[in-house]
């Protein structure tokens, strides 16, 4: 290891509109997509290496989850693969705050966490999504993220009718 | 000619125009408009749903047509939790058809409450017992089952045996057996070569637990974990204990018996459950207890059986006759030497006994009307203090002939202190519950050291260990639980590590201090730990 080297070099990435982004190499490595990439060009690539051009993740949605990385580049190990599970109620009060925005943008969060593959961005961005969803009725489900109500009358009798008798006593 | 060529040129550029713009704003459209949720892919789509319990999952399925697809995808569905709220039959049946072969895991709420019994639907019909056929059918494989305020109706040919059969944990709590029905007695019979991997059985708050469903399940080999938590049947079951607790529940490490009728005879059964590490036991408040309707049927049977036995006598002695408060005074004595044949040997006498034994209280019931009852205690300073079997008058309606106000005896022996608690109960209407663990009870684990025992007799065999080894005891509100118990277990419980003492309110501040100092090892919890 070359000692004189800064410990947490710089690295850019580009949005697919073409803004550019500044950020960390570590809060970066958060991303497996980019860690693998890094890990492609080897060792002592990292400074001579270009803007990383992100094709997929448009610039507003690029500040929010580069905001996320950098907020968590020293409490989460990059390789961790663990997930938490469904039922872990504890959320970081940052994490519950900064997910605080609108639905769309919350969409196009969980793509780019997918496409960037951040696990915990991934899991917390669709938990926030889940729990929108809990305790509502399938009508303000639908009102909620403008779902398209496309029984037809068939269906809804079919699911009328579907109750059958128990055997008797 | 040209003119109208050059008209139909200029038309047909700008038809075309006006196509390009429509395309582009089609493009435009997609590019710049707002995502909605269905944009995602159903691969992240799926990501959220995994997060969701099977109620909002269900609720989604309801949204539309793409949703209702995705929700039904197999990896949903290994756990299957439907507890967000109370589920009436119909919509239980609808849930469970999410289950597949892949679900392990089942939790479901019911809306069985003594307070809906007469309005639930499908009264008349068996529902347990078709949620149990359907649960089978879809998941055969299913490991653990959670069953939470389900109407017990199944009663005619149960069993256990209908079950999916690689159940590992199969609990019950707040389930309801409704009154018009009669419990099968053979519910669980074969549970242990139906279920043989079965560790973990759970009936809370169950009103059809019977303690002779202790039999069939002592053998089933491999249950760990036991609980009878608030099963007030689960008294007057020293026959079926001591032998289902001698030659079964082999690898029990757990019991629970919190707020059951248990007392110290069935207590010292217990010690021969060799794999025993955790025993939960706890007095039932009083509070709760006095509105549980379940005892007020209890105490029929009772009457009833006391009725059969004694009935030539009744017939002697008593002509049928309305108002014969005044004679209860002189009854006893003669009464009690005609039944003496009957009367049993008494106990060892223990502080509980004793206490039993002023508890001698002559009264006459009428059930239809509780508040005219007399209570005639000088009795217990009579003669028949001596006997071991007691008399007591009780004005009820026999069900055999409910015109008439016939007078019926209930002899109540010392081996059945219990029973002055039905008359108690009967007189007040408001349950009290003298059954209840003192030292001897706690006692029975392990030996006593001499200076503990008191007049503790040993009969039979004492065991060769002095020791037990149980890891956690929890011994909640017990009165009759003294610094005895403490110092006992200070000494004869090497392994234990957790015990909770919380409401026994004879304990001392001295002995819990005590303990504390030679047990630095064991957490204990006592009333002492919330003062200041």
């Amino acid at each position: 290891m070359d000692i004189d080297r800064p410990s947490d070099p710089q690295v850019s990435v580009v949005s697919s509109d073409g803004t550019m982004f500044h950020t960390t190499l570590k809060s970066i490595l958060l991303s497996g997509t980019i860690k693998d990439m890094i890990e492609h060009i080897g060792e002592g690539g990292v400074e001579n290496m270009g803007a990383i051009p992100l094709q997929n993740v448009d610039s507003k949605t690029l500040e929010i989850v580069i905001k996320w990385i950098e907020h968590h580049k020293d409490n989460i190990q990059p390789t961790s693969e663990e997930i938490k599970d469904k039922t872990a109620d504890f959320i970081d009060p940052w994490d519950e705050n900064f997910l605080e925005m609108d639905l769309d943008k919350l969409y196009n969060l969980i793509t780019a966490a997918n496409y960037l593959n951040i696990p915990q961005l991934l899991w917390l961005s669709t938990r926030k999504i889940a729990m929108l969803i809990k305790n509502r009725t399938p009508q303000e489900i639908r009102s909620l993220f403008n779902i398209e109500d496309d029984w037809t009358p068939q269906e809804i009798e079919a699911v009328q009718k579907e109750n059958q008798w128990c055997e008797e006593k | 000619m040209s003119e109208s060529k050059e008209v139909q040129n200029r038309k047909r550029k700008l038809e075309n125009e006006y196509e390009t713009e429509k395309e582009e704003e089609k493009v435009k459209r997609i590019l710049y408009s707002k995502p909605e949720l269905l944009d995602l892919a159903d691969e992240l789509l799926m990501e959220i749903a995994k997060k969701l319990d099977g109620e909002s999952l269900h609720n989604l399925s309801l949204t539309c047509s793409h949703l209702k697809t995705l929700v039904q995808d197999k990896q949903l569905w290994t756990e299957a939790v439907f507890t967000e709220k109370d589920l009436d039959i119909w919509e239980i049946l609808r849930r469970l058809k999410y289950l597949t072969v892949g679900t392990k895991y089942l939790k479901i709420y019911g809306d069985a409450k003594k307070a809906n019994t007469e309005t639930r639907p499908l009264k008349n019909r068996q529902t347990f017992k078709e949620i149990v056929k359907r649960i089978a059918l879809r998941s055969p494989l299913i490991e653990r089952l959670h069953f939470h305020q389900i109407w017990f109706d199944w009663t005619k040919d149960w069993s256990i045996t209908k079950f999916p059969s690689n159940l590992r944990s199969l609990v019950f709590t707040n389930c309801y057996l409704p009154k018009d029905r009669n419990r099968m007695n053979k519910t669980f019979t074969n549970i242990f070569e139906h279920m043989p991997q079965l560790e973990e059985l759970r009936l809370e708050y169950c009103n059809f637990f019977e303690p002779n469903d202790l039999m069939p399940l002592s053998k089933v080999l491999g249950l760990k974990v036991l609980s009878l938590r608030g099963c007030k049947r689960f008294r007057n079951c020293v026959p079926y204990i001591s032998l289902s607790c001698r030659f079964g529940f082999k690898n029990l490490e757990v019991l629970d018996l919190r707020e059951t009728n248990i007392s110290d005879s069935e207590m010292q059964c217990l010690n021969s459950l060799k794999a025993l590490k955790e025993l939960l036991l706890e007095q039932p408040e009083m509070d709760n207890a006095s509105d549980d309707s379940d005892d007020e049927s209890e105490f029929q049977p009772f009457i009833r059986t006391n009725n059969r036995r004694s009935s030539s006598r009744n017939e002697e002695q008593q002509p049928s006759n309305g108002s014969t408060n005044n004679n209860s005074n002189q009854e006893p004595s003669s009464s009690n030497q005609n039944q003496q044949p009957l009367s049993h040997i008494p106990q060892p006498s223990t502080s509980r006994n004793s206490h039993e034994n002023n508890d001698n209280n002559d009264f006459n019931n009428s059930p239809s009307s509780p508040e005219s009852l007399s209570d005639s205690l000088p009795e217990s300073s009579s003669p028949t203090e001596e006997a071991p079997s007691r008399t007591i008058f009780i004005q009820a309606n026999i069900t055999e002939n409910p015109n008439q106000n016939a007078r019926l005896q209930v002899i109540i022996s010392d081996d059945i202190p219990h029973a002055s608690r039905y008359l108690t109960l009967a007189r007040n209407r408001e349950y009290r519950a003298p059954l209840t663990i003192s030292d001897r009870g706690m006692l029975a684990f392990g030996v006593p050291r001499a200076n503990l025992a008191g007049n503790l007799i040993f009969l039979g065999n004492q065991p060769n260990d002095p020791n037990t080894y149980l890891e956690r005891i929890v011994l909640r509100n017990f009165r009759n639980i003294t610094d005895v118990t403490l110092s006992h277990l200070q000494t004869n419980a090497p392994k234990l590590a957790f015990l909770d003492i919380r409401g026994c309110s004879q304990i001392t501040r001295e002995a819990v201090e005590s303990f504390k100092i030679t047990r630095g090892s064991c957490q204990l919890i006592s009333n002492f730990d919330f003062e200041e």
